[in-house]
C-alpha cells in the first residue's frame, strides 16, 4: 500500500526565510505550503493529508505561540515544529507543554530540520490511523445495547464474571452471554483486545 | 585845542555803512552790545591770545617828509598826523620818519634853498631814504630842482598838487596827488539842512591859493544863481567880511573856502577866520577844509588833509613792503572828501542830522541819555552776563559741593560693599596687576592682598587656562565691553580654584568680580562622568534587551542562506540538477549576506562608547534605523510600529547615536506601558512634523497605561521608575541627550488614552529658510 504523499506547511514572517525553506523542503520532495503570518495560515483549509507545520514563533500579530494555542482549539493535530531566532526558555516551554514537536533554533542544520519534518509527518501519520480506529470502534460502541454497554464497562474495568453479575444483579450465565455479543460486537478477538478499545475509547478505567 | 578827537560813540547814526576810520584815533564800534558781550564772555572764559612776534619786514626803511611850509600850518599838520600815524602801525617808528619843514614861502631866494639842500644831502648821508613825501607843489619843485642827486632812485609821492599842476621833467617815479575841490557837494549839503537859504556868503582870503577856490567856486556855483543869491567877499579887508556877514539875514548860509591873506595883505589863518566868522555870523557857517571843523563851523563836504595824510601813509607802507611793485604803484593817488559835522553846531543852528548825507562823520557829539541807550544797554547787558555767570558759578560751586559729598558717601557705601562682599572684588590695570583686592581674597586664595598685588596676576593663573585669560583681558581692552571667562588661580598651599569672571573696562583699568565655583565645577564635572558612565551602561543594557532581537535580526538572514545552500547542494545531488534554480538559489544568498554585513553595521555603531559627535543628520532616516534594528524585539512582541514620517525634513545637528538611543528608550518604554494593553491596540507611532520653520519635532505615541498624572513632574528624574527590574535612568539620559542638543523632550497622556513623548530639536544652521 502506498503511502499518502505530506504536505509541510511554513508560517515565517521573513520572506527570505520562507522562500529558503520552500526550496529546501522541495528538495527533499516534501510539499511546501509558505504562509507570511498565523493569519493567512488560519485562513487556508488544510488538506486532508499527513503533514506538519513549521512555524516562526516570534511574528507580528498573532505570534507563533498564540497559533498553536488557535489550532488546539480547532482540534487540528498538525505536529508544530517551531523554528527561532533565539530560543527563549520561557517560549519553548511553553510551547512543548502545548505539544510542540520540535523546538529548532535559526539557523539550523537541514538534515534537523528535514529529520523534524519527517518525525512530524511519521507522527501525523500514527495520529491520523489512531483517529481512524477510535472513530470505528466509537461506531461498533454505538451498536451496543444499554446491558452489553454496561457489561463492557465492568469487563473492561477488570471485573470477573462474578463480580458483575454481583453487580448488576443477574446471574453469571446471562453476563457471559453479554459479553460473547460484546466481544463479538466490538470485534475483539480476546479479553486483552476490549480492555485496549476501552482503554482508547476512554472506558472504564475511570470507573472503579 | 582843535584837536578832533573822536570817542569810539561819536559816530553818526549810520556808522554801520561807514566803512573808512579817519584816522588812526577814530576808532568805530560797528555793535557796541555785540561786543560787550563778546568780552564779558571772553573775560569769563579766560580767552587770551598770545602776542606773536613777526618779523618787521620794514625795520630798515627810512622815509623823509619834505613839507614846503611850517611844521604848525594846520593843513600840514593835520596830513603830517595822519601819514604819521599809518607809518608808525605800519611798521615805520619814529627812528624811521625823518620831517623836514623847509619854510619855502619864506625863503624864496634860490641861494639859500640851494645851502638847505645840500644840508639835507649832509644829513642823511648817514641814511638810506627808501620814500620821500612832498607837501604842496613847492617842496616837489624845490626837490627835482635842487636835489636832482639825493637818492635819485627813490621814489617820491608828491602830496597837495592843485589842479592841472604839471611835473617838470624828472627820471624819478613820482605819484602824484591832485587836489580837485568839489565845492557843490557842501552847498548841496547846507541847502539840504538850511532849504529855506537864498544867500550864500563865500568868503576866502585874496592869496593866490584862496583865489584860486574862489574861481571854481565861481564856476560851480554858476547854476544855482538863478536861486540864490551869492555874494563873494574876497575884495573885501577882513573887518568887512566880518561886518557882511554878522548882517547877513537868517535865511542864508557862509560858505567859508580858504584864508591865508586879506586884500589888504593881512595874513590870517583859515580857522582863526572861521572862528571869528562864527562869533559874529548870524547863519551857519559851512567850509571846505577840514582844518576849520571844530572852528565854529557846521561841517561840510571836507578836503580832508587828515585823510590825504592816511591814505598817503597807505600807499607808502604799500610800496615799501612792496606788496605794490614799483609798476603796479598807481600814477596818481586820489583822495576823496570827507562829509564832516560839528553836532554843538547843528544843534546851535538847529540843523537836523538826519539831513545828512550817509557816512557823515560827526563830531562833539553830545550825548543825551536816549542816544546812549545802546551804550547803557551793552554795559547793562555786560553786567548781567557777568552776575548770571557769577551765579551760575557759585550754583556749580555748590552743587559740587553737593555731588563730592555725595560722592563721598557713595564710596563708602561701595567700600563698604567692597569689605563685605563674598564674591572676589577686584580693580586691575592693563599692565595685568592688581590695583584693589577685597579681603575675601585672602581667605580665598590664602595669599595676603599685598602678596597678589606685589606679582602679575597673570602669575597666578593655571598654566592650562593662561591663553583664555590672556584673550579674555585683550579682548576686555579693545571691545570695551563686559566679559564673562572662567580661569583657575593658584592658592598658596598649591592647590586650584576654579573662578568664575565677569569683568568690565573703564579706560585703562579693569573691574571684576569672580566667584569660586570649583566646589561646583567639581560636581557637575563628577555629574557629566556619572551621567556618561550610566548613559553608556544603559545603552548596554538595552543592547542587552536587543542581543536577542539583534541576533533574531541576524539569524534570519543567516537561516536563509543555510537553507538555500543545503537545498541547493540537494538539487545538484540530483540526476538532472536544475541549474536555473541553483542559480536563483545563489542569488538569494547573496543578497541575505548583505542584509546580514548591514546589521552588523548597525550593531557595531550602537555598541560603540563614543564621544558625542557633531554631524548633520536626518532624524528620519536615524529613526528608520532604530526601528529596523528593534523589529522583531521580543519586547515588541505582537506590537506593532507605524511610521509618519514627514518628507524632506530639514536636517538637524547632533550627535546620531544618542539621538538614536532616545528614540530606542522612548520606544522600549512605550512598549514596556502596553504589557498588559489588548493586542489590537499595541501599537507605537512615531511621528515627525516641524511646528515651524526651524524646529523639528519627533513623537511616541502609545496606546497603554499613560503616566500617573500625580508623578508627571518626576519622570525625568533620575532613578525614577515604574518598571520593577527599571533603573529609572532611561528618560533622565534621554532629557540629557535632548537638553545638550538644545531641545526639549516633554511628556503627556492623550485623551483618547496611553502616552505621547515628544523632543523638539533646532535644524542645523545652513537649513534656516
Amino acid at each position: 500500500m502506498t503511502e499518502e504523499k505530506a504536505v509541510v506547511y511554513v508560517v515565517d514572517d521573513e520572506p527570505s526565510v520562507r522562500k529558503s525553506l520552500e526550496r529546501l523542503l522541495r528538495s527533499a520532495d516534501y510539499d511546501a505550503k509558505t504562509f507570511a503570518s498565523a493569519h493567512e495560515f488560519l485562513k487556508f483549509s488544510c488538506s486532508d493529508t499527513p503533514g506538519c507545520l513549521i512555524l516562526d514563533i516570534k511574528m507580528p500579530g498573532v505570534s507563533g505561540l498564540e497559533l498553536q494555542d488557535r489550532l488546539s482549539e480547532k482540534d487540528v493535530s498538525l505536529p508544530i515544529i517551531f523554528i527561532t531566532g533565539h530560543g527563549t526558555v520561557p517560549a519553548s516551554v511553553k510551547a512543548f507543554k502545548a505539544g510542540a514537536m520540535d523546538f529548532l533554533q535559526k539557523p539550523f542544520k537541514d538534515t534537523e530540520l528535514l529529520d523534524a519534518v519527517s518525525r512530524g509527518i511519521e507522527k501525523h501519520r500514527r495520529l491520523r490511523r489512531e483517529q481512524k480506529e477510535t472513530k470505528i470502534l466509537r461506531a461498533r460502541l454505538e451498536t451496543l445495547t444499554p446491558r452489553e454497554r454496561e457489561v463492557f464497562d465492568l469487563v473492561a474495568s477488570g471485573m470477573l464474571n462474578k463480580q458483575v453479575a454481583f453487580d448488576l444483579g443477574i446471574t453469571e450465565k446471562t453476563i457471559k452471554v453479554h459479553r460473547a455479543r460484546v466481544m463479538q460486537k466490538m470485534g475483539a478477538q480476546s479479553l486483552a483486545d476490549l480492555v485496549r478499545f476501552a482503554e482508547k475509547l476512554g472506558i472504564g478505567s475511570s470507573a472503579s | 585845542m582843535g584837536e578832533t578827537l573822536i570817542k569810539p560813540w561819536a559816530v553818526s547814526k549810520t556808522e554801520s555803512e561807514m566803512s573808512v576810520a579817519c584816522g588812526n584815533k577814530w576808532i568805530t564800534l560797528r555793535c557796541p552790545l555785540f561786543i560787550t558781550i563778546l568780552i564779558a564772555y571772553g573775560l569769563a572764559a579766560g580767552v587770551a591770545h598770545p602776542q606773536t612776534q613777526i618779523q618787521n619786514p620794514l625795520e630798515n626803511k627810512n622815509v623823509l617828509v619834505l613839507n614846503a611850509y611850517e611844521s604848525e600850518t594846520p593843513s600840514s599838520e593835520k596830513i603830517i598826523q595822519g601819514l604819521s600815524a599809518v607809518l608808525q602801525s605800519g611798521g615805520i617808528d619814529l627812528r624811521q620818519r625823518f620831517y623836514d619843514h623847509l619854510g619855502l614861502a619864506r625863503n624864496p631866494d634860490p641861494e639859500i634853498r640851494k645851502l638847505y639842500m645840500q644840508l639835507i644831502g649832509r644829513r642823511y648821508s648817514e641814511h638810506k631814504i627808501d620814500l620821500i613825501i612832498t607837501l604842496f607843489p613847492e617842496s616837489l619843485n624845490f626837490l627835482l630842482d635842487m636835489g636832482q642827486s639825493f637818492f635819485p632812485a627813490t621814489p617820491v609821492i608828491a602830496l597837495i598838487l592843485p589842479q592841472g599842476f604839471k611835473t617838470p621833467e624828472t627820471d624819478r617815479r613820482i605819484i602824484p596827488h591832485m587836489v580837485l575841490p568839489d565845492l557843490n557837494r557842501t552847498l548841496e549839503i547846507g541847502l539840504k539842512l538850511v532849504p529855506k537859504a537864498e544867500r550864500i556868503y563865500v568868503v576866502n582870503g585874496a592869496h593866490r591859493l584862496d583865489k584860486w577856490l574862489e574861481n571854481i567856486a565861481r564856476k560851480d556855483f554858476k547854476k544855482w544863481e538863478d536861486r540864490l543869491d551869492f555874494y563873494y567877499l574876497s575884495d573885501l579887508p577882513l573887518e568887512k567880511i566880518l561886518a557882511t556877514v554878522s548882517a547877513a539875514p537868517a535865511n542864508s548860509i557862509v560858505y567859508l573856502t580858504a584864508f591865508s591873506q586879506d586884500v589888504t595883505g593881512k595874513y590870517k589863518r583859515t580857522p582863526e577866520v572861521s572862528q571869528e566868522l562864527a562869533n559874529v555870523s548870524k547863519a551857519p557857517v559851512f567850509g571846505l577844509l577840514d582844518t576849520v571843523i571844530g572852528h565854529g563851523i557846521v561841517g561840510g563836504s571836507l578836503v580832508s588833509f587828515n585823510y590825504i595824510g592816511t591814505k598817503a601813509g597807505e600807499l607808502a607802507l604799500d610800496i615799501l613792503s612792496g606788496a605794490q611793485n614799483i609798476e603796479n604803484i598807481p600814477v596818481e593817488l586820489k583822495v576823496h572828501q570827507m562829509d564832516i559835522f560839528d553836532w554843538r553846531l547843528l544843534k546851535h543852528w538847529n540843523l537836523s542830522d538826519s539831513d545828512l548825507p550817509k557816512g557823515s562823520v560827526i563830531i562833539n557829539r553830545e550825548f543825551s541819555l536816549w542816544d546812549l541807550k545802546y551804550y547803557f544797554i551793552g554795559v547793562l547787558v555786560f553786567i548781567l552776563a557777568q552776575s548770571s555767570l557769577i551765579i551760575a558759578l557759585l550754583v556749580q560751586k555748590r552743587r559740587r559741593g553737593l555731588a563730592e559729598e555725595s560722592l563721598r558717601q557713595k564710596s563708602k557705601e561701595l567700600d563698604q560693599f567692597f569689605n563685605v562682599s563674598l564674591d572676589l572684588l577686584c580693580i586691575a590695570n592693563t599692565d595685568g596687576y592688581f590695583l584693589h583686592l577685597n579681603p575675601v581674597w585672602e581667605t580665598a586664595l590664602g595669599y595676603s592682598r599685598k602678596e597678589l598685588m606685589a606679582q602679575r596676576f597673570f602669575d597666578f593663573v593655571h598654566p592650562y587656562d593662561l591663553g583664555r585669560t590672556r584673550e579674555a583681558i585683550s579682548t576686555l581692552t579693545s571691545q570695551g565691553k563686559v566679559i564673562q571667562f572662567e580661569n583657575r588661580y593658584r592658592c598658596k598651599d598649591g592647590s586650584y580654584r576654579w573662578l568664575e569672571w565677569n569683568a568690565a573696562p573703564l579706560g585703562r583699568l579693569i573691574f571684576a568680580a569672580a566667584r569660586d565655583v570649583t566646589e561646583r565645577l567639581n560636581a557637575e564635572h563628577e555629574a557629566r562622568q556619572r551621567r556618561e558612565e550610566l548613559a553608556h551602561v544603559t545603552r548596554i543594557a538595552t543592547m542587552g534587551e536587543l542581543t536577542t532581537s539583534l541576533a533574531h535580526e541576524i539569524n534570519q538572514p543567516l537561516t536563509a542562506i543555510l537553507s538555500n545552500a543545503e537545498a541547493a547542494r540537494r538539487f545538484l545531488s540530483r540526476t538532472e540538477p536544475d541549474i536555473g534554480e541553483v542559480r536563483q538559489i545563489l542569488e538569494d544568498i547573496i543578497l541575505d549576506d548583505r542584509r546580514a554585513g548591514d546589521v552588523v553595521q548597525k550593531v557595531r555603531a550602537l555598541v560603540r562608547k563614543e564621544k558625542p559627535y557633531d554631524e548633520s543628520l536626518n532624524l528620519n532616516k536615524a529613526i528608520e534605523e532604530v526601528v529596523a534594528l528593534i523589529r522583531g524585539d521580543s519586547l515588541l512582541q505582537g506590537l506593532s510600529i507605524s511610521m509618519e514620517l514627514k518628507p524632506n525634513l530639514k536636517l538637524i545637528h547632533g550627535d546620531r547615536i544618542q539621538l538614536q538611543q532616545v528614540v530606542l528608550n522612548l520606544i522600549v518604554n512605550s512598549a514596556a506601558a502596553m504589557r498588559n494593553t489588548p493586542q489590537p491596540q499595541r501599537k507605537i507611532i512615531v511621528r515627525t512634523s516641524m511646528p515651524d520653520n526651524l524646529t523639528v519635532q519627533l513623537s511616541v505615541t502609545d496606546f497603554g497605561t499613560g503616566i500617573d498624572e500625580n508623578n508627571i513632574e518626576r519622570i525625568f528624574e533620575a532613578f525614577y521608575t515604574t518598571k520593577p527590574e527599571g533603573l529609572g535612568m532611561g528618560l533622565s539620559i534621554s532629557q540629557t541627550i535632548i537638553k545638550a542638543h538644545g531641545g526639549n523632550l516633554t511628556a503627556s497622556n492623550n485623551p483618547e488614552g496611553g502616552a505621547t513623548f515628544a523632543f523638539t530639536l533646532p535644524i542645523a544652521q545652513g537649513e534656516a529658510p
